[in-house]
């Protein structure tokens, strides 16, 4: 849909590529060292990160990990308590919310009850003085663009929850902002609306080429919409990466355990075995490294060292008992079926552990299997600090 | 349709909840209908042993009570309760919306504060009203009584209010404020139109306290500032007590809270039931 750019900003859809009319552009965000402290209470502590341009950030993280006060830092609805943000190289945190061309999608919403779609829409224009004919052109695109043609002279508040955050994305894309912030925009719907919105928002930001910030709890929505993820908790950022590297590479035991549904199997196990040719033992399992880790990383290891070893519930390898000599004796603890898979809680020793298989499959609970767990599968925390000492090496 | 249907009432239920109705109706309105025909009834026919029903309508009444002024204190009544409301609103709202929406020290032991003034009975309170108000010289004045109205007004107002307040999307004004409108003008055009219903509802009642007010009125005013609270006692005379003309003074001070009860209703009933602004 070439056009689509062109709808928005009103010149061809070339023009949307480099730049704005008018001379605007979307900017880059960076943070740097930017904190916000509560009182004794820091949110978020020394963030460094950036939003190239023309890309989604989402910030992914349990609830109180800080992405919400960051986010409302970016928009100037919080004030930074250290450090700076900058778009481009313009710092902003001395800016109010106004001055910084920002749109903002909220989770609830936010729209004007008392007033119908189509002036909620119109709203951010009617603010700013746009001419009534500019105004009344660049509302018609947007609802066009955005198919609310069928409710536009609705009042808000009768409308259904997809349709009103619809209403929520046309506001905000309607005055062309330097940058778009999503604080939870699908929170409030359910699966279908959902999913739905979650491919319409990132048709618009990739045909748009909008710089946007989306802040989630909610992995499979910063998986599915965003270009890179930046994981916090605790108000520090973990690790910000692409979806797939952050599901192949965690950086370290959080994201590992964050990242993934069913979440990954940590097990503790210490390093046992002669070096160059270490294997690890736990409590009723072991798993020789050997071909499936850099030798950099095998060369540090010491005998007797304490690891956290990870494994995804898909990599965990189960054959039924007798099958073969490599692998250990488990039983199945449980089974959950989940239609194109199914997912098996085995006993290993004193430990437990997930694992996925094709579904409809015959294993049921109480029987015995042999399981193995791959070398080259296997990702290796700090058993002290839980860092990736893959990404360490 | 039986009786027992289990889609909706019968009609015959339905009948009965409407007399039902309509005799609780009838049974609240009774009195008022009562002082309606006093107010035109002559004096003789008053009391009269069996109820007089029929009777030539008069008006001695109004002409007694015209004749002794009330028309002035019904507008002094007015004004105090039309002023003194008015400045509890302007006063009022921002300082309800400062308590909901500020984080500032000491804000709950403030707040906790200005609800105390209205825990201590008016009896306790009135005194030393008067003997302050004597040393300012506005006893007998419309400022005095305006301002002695507004202090326990405008504790009840801040407090209810400031749960309307904290009932508004916080969301919404954001929005507003990154479309770079100033937090006075988020106040002024966004909050401000979420908050009338809540702020009419309350009003009205600040208002019929106000209209009603008899202890302060009677302490703090005099022969300048006359409410027809404190007038209407001097309709109990030592010739006995002028019940038509009473009967006149009560219903015209019924009529304000009346009409702004009716006017003002759809306001008031979706102030009352809060979270009305809930999308």
């Amino acid at each position: 849909m070439p056009d689509v750019g062109s709808a928005i900003f009103g010149g061809c859809a070339g023009c949307a590529a480099v730049g704005r009319p008018g001379g605007l552009v979307v900017a880059t965000v960076r943070f740097e060292a930017v904190t916000k402290r509560y009182g004794n209470v820091s949110a978020v502590r020394s963030l460094n990160l950036i939003c190239p341009q023309g890309e989604m950030l989402a910030l992914l993280g349990p609830s109180g990990c800080g992405k919400s006060s960051t986010l409302k830092m970016v928009a100037g609805i919080e004030a930074v308590t250290e450090g700076e943000i900058y778009f481009d190289d313009r710092p902003v945190s001395a800016l109010t919310p106004g001055a910084r061309d920002i749109a903002m999608v909220f989770e609830d919403y936010a729209l004007y009850p008392h007033l119908s779609a189509r002036d909620n829409i119109a709203f951010p224009l009617s603010v700013r003085g746009v001419p009534a004919k500019t105004a009344a052109e660049r509302v018609a695109s947007v609802i066009d663009l955005l198919g609310l043609g069928g409710m536009a002279g609705d009042t808000v508040r009768d409308l259904s929850g997809g349709a009103q955050q619809r209403i929520s994305i046309g506001r905000a894309l309607v005055r062309d902002p330097e940058l778009i912030l999503f604080d939870e925009p699908l929170s409030h719907l359910d699966g279908d609306q959902k999913v739905q919105l979650r491919a319409e928002i990132k048709r618009l930001q990739q045909t748009a080429h909008l710089t946007s910030i989306l802040v989630t709890h909610d992995q499979s929505e910063a998986i599915a919409m965003a270009d890179r993820v930046a994981v916090m908790n605790d108000g520090v950022l973990q690790q910000v990466a692409t979806p797939a590297e952050l599901y192949a590479r965690p950086a370290n035991e959080f994201v590992a355990n964050f990242i993934g549904e069913p979440p990954m199997n940590l097990l503790s196990a210490t390093v046992e075995g002669e070096e160059g040719a270490p294997v690890l033992v736990g409590a009723g399992w072991q798993a020789p490294l050997n071909g499936g880790t850099e030798t950099e990383v095998l060369r540090a290891l010491r005998s007797g060292e304490r690891l956290t070893v990870g494994i995804r519930p898909e990599h965990v390898a189960i054959a039924p008992p007798g099958a073969g000599p490599s692998g250990f004796e488990a039983r199945v603890a449980a089974v959950e079926p989940r239609g194109d898979s199914d997912i098996l809680t085995l006993q290993l020793g004193t430990e437990r552990v997930t694992a996925e298989v094709d579904g409809p499959s015959r294993w049921r609970s109480g029987e015995r299997a042999r399981v193995a767990l791959p070398a080259e599968a296997l990702h290796l925390f700090c058993g002290e600090c839980g860092h990736n000492l893959r990404r360490a090496a | 349709m039986s009786a027992s249907s289990p889609d909706g009432p019968s009609p015959l239920r339905k009948l009965a909840w409407t007399v039902g109705a309509v005799l609780i109706a009838v049974l609240i309105l009774f009195p008022v209908v009562w002082m309606g025909l006093m107010m035109i009834k002559p004096t003789d026919a008053m009391f009269a042993r069996p109820t007089v029903w029929l009777f030539t309508p008069t008006l001695e009444h109004f002409d007694y009570v015209v004749e002794r002024g009330f028309h002035v204190y019904l507008l002094t009544s007015l004004v105090l309760g039309a002023v003194s409301t008015l400045l509890v609103v302007i006063i009022g709202t921002p300082a309800a919306y400062a308590f909901a929406r500020f984080e500032m020290r000491f804000r709950d032991d403030l707040f906790l504060f200005i609800l105390a003034t209205r825990m201590a009975p008016p009896v306790c309170l009135v005194i030393p009203y008067y003997l302050i108000f004597a040393k300012l010289g506005l006893l007998d004045t419309f400022l005095g009584l305006t301002l002695a109205y507004m202090t326990f007004n405008l504790s009840f107002y801040i407090w209810v209010l400031r749960s309307f307040c904290r009932d508004l999307p916080v969301e919404l004004e954001e929005a507003a404020m990154l479309e770079g409108w100033s937090r006075l003008a988020v106040f002024r055009r966004v909050v401000f139109p979420l908050l009338r219903n809540g702020i009419i509802a309350t009003s009205v009642l600040c208002f019929i306290f106000a209209w009603n007010e008899f202890l302060f009125a009677f302490m703090l005013g005099g022969k300048n500032v006359h409410t027809l609270p404190v007038a209407i006692p001097t309709l109990i005379t030592a010739q006995g007590v002028r019940w038509g003309e009473m009967a006149v003074v009560g219903m015209v001070a019924l009529t304000p809270v009346m009409l702004a009860v009716f006017l003002l209703q759809r306001h008031i009933v979706r102030g009352l039931t809060m979270g009305a602004v809930k999308g």
